[in-house]
């Protein structure tokens, strides 16, 4: 009973300590926006860098804070800087357009931004997927921004009270262990990429709606697991796909000829 | 059946020769390309392995410690020869490789640089490659006053 309430008080502390982070850079953030309604860039760009700083925004209080500091930059005709901020906000959102009240002077380093990612694929995002011989989460993480930093995973057995919460260095691919995942039918889990300040890159999933991942239910519930479980079923697949890659690309690359390249110019960002 | 002999024949000789890739490279302004006296093309390798932040490292790496081993590479050209078909690739091999761009000025600084990742083949969209102002563009062109003011005269007569 004494063990149980010292956890619970433990855990609430950490949760106040973490909310008033939390609430520190979201002031910091409405003052930046406060700043930017007073068209004061100098002070825009300052209570944005302690917003970014003080770590603890959500992905959307980031972007919003990457957007200030570029346009702020941008007014300041810090345009160089102004890109890499707005490089960093379309990594983590490549949709996310200027605000509209922006002026089209200060939209340079933007389209330059644009211009960066246009030349890329792929965006930032997770794959969780759940791995019973190991008892674990098997997570990739696919980044090109190089940005993140921590990787936050928290996972519980469906229908358990609490949720057990391990970080790791990012890295493409990590593995967290969730006890009695192996037998579990399914497990339920949010994840956090997180930055060098802790702010939150991207979440999927969240303590009040996890994602699941295990077996699907059945209507008529019919007892037993999917043979989409089954890790035979998919190395088996898997092994197929390979093979089926390897003729292909064997194939296309046997039918394209060597090529020449030849240059031009061309001035402008689209 | 003649003319069938005949068509067949003009088929395969249009398909002997593959139209060369276009490898467009965008200047930011005209402005920029007015400063810029010297360029080099270069074409790496990637690895499957490797991310999408290849071109950001690529180019660090090539302004911070030289251009490594690229597979094929142009000798610093003058800028005006990058112009419609200038300079050319014979032969590029199959498969994804960075295209990495860089131009200088009369005094060796480089001024822009560009990357990409591109495939070439037969049909193949253009390769764009955009050029941004690297960190010494600024310090580099301070106080420049062209003597051109244009493309079509900075190449024909040249520009200070």
């Amino acid at each position: 009973m004494t063990r149980s309430l010292l956890t619970l008080t433990i855990a609430a502390g950490a949760w106040l300590l973490a909310s008033a982070a939390d609430a520190q850079a979201s002031s910091h953030l409405r003052a930046a926006e406060e700043a930017y309604l007073d068209v004061d860039f100098e002070r825009v760009r300052s209570r944005a860098l302690e917003a970014l700083r003080g770590g603890g925004l959500t992905p959307p209080e980031l972007v919003r804070t990457y957007e200030l500091l570029g346009v702020a930059s941008s007014a300041l005709r810090d345009n160089t800087v102004a890109r890499d901020y707005f490089v960093r906000m379309l990594g983590i959102d490549p949709d996310h357009d200027l605000d509209a009240s922006v002026n089209p002077e200060m939209r340079d380093p933007f389209l330059e931004a644009r211009g960066l990612w246009a030349a890329r694929a792929g965006r930032l995002r997770i794959e969780v997927g759940l791995d019973r011989p190991t008892s674990s989460l098997r997570i990739q993480l696919v980044d090109p921004t190089d940005m993140a930093q921590r990787v936050r995973v928290a996972a519980r057995i469906e229908g358990a009270a609490e949720y057990v919460t391990q970080e790791h260095a990012a890295s493409v691919e990590l593995s967290t262990a969730v006890t009695g995942a192996n037998s579990a039918d399914r497990v339920e889990y949010y994840v956090e990429v997180l930055d060098m300040h802790g702010n939150v890159m991207l979440a999927a999933g969240s303590p009040f709606d996890p994602r699941v991942v295990g077996r699907m239910r059945m209507e008529g519930g019919g007892g037993g697991g999917s043979f989409l479980e089954e890790p035979v079923f998919w190395l088996v697949v898997a092994a197929v796909a390979v093979v089926a890659a390897a003729v292909t690309i064997g194939f296309v690359v046997d039918e394209r000829s060597r090529i020449g390249a030849q240059t031009g110019i061309s001035f402008g960002v689209p | 059946m003649r003319g069938t002999a005949l068509g067949a024949m003009l088929l395969l000789a249009g398909g002997c020769g593959l139209t060369p890739v276009e490898v467009e490279l965008v200047f930011p302004r005209e402005e920029n390309f007015l400063y810029s006296e010297f360029g080099q093309l270069l074409v790496y390798d990637v690895s499957p392995e490797e991310r999408l932040g290849d071109c950001s490292t690529r180019l660090i790496e090539v302004e911070s410690t030289g251009v490594g081993s690229p597979i094929l590479s142009t000798q610093r050209r003058p800028i005006c020869e990058f112009r419609d078909g200038g300079i050319r690739f014979p032969d590029i091999p199959a498969g994804p490789h960075a295209y990495v761009m860089l131009a200088y000025d009369d005094a060796d600084s480089l001024l822009l640089s560009g990357c990409t990742i591109a495939e070439a083949y037969e049909g193949a969209p253009d390769v764009t490659v955009r050029l941004f102002p690297t960190a010494g563009y600024a310090r580099a062109t301070q106080g420049r006053t062209l003597t051109c003011g244009n493309v079509t005269q900075k190449c024909a007569t040249g520009c200070r």
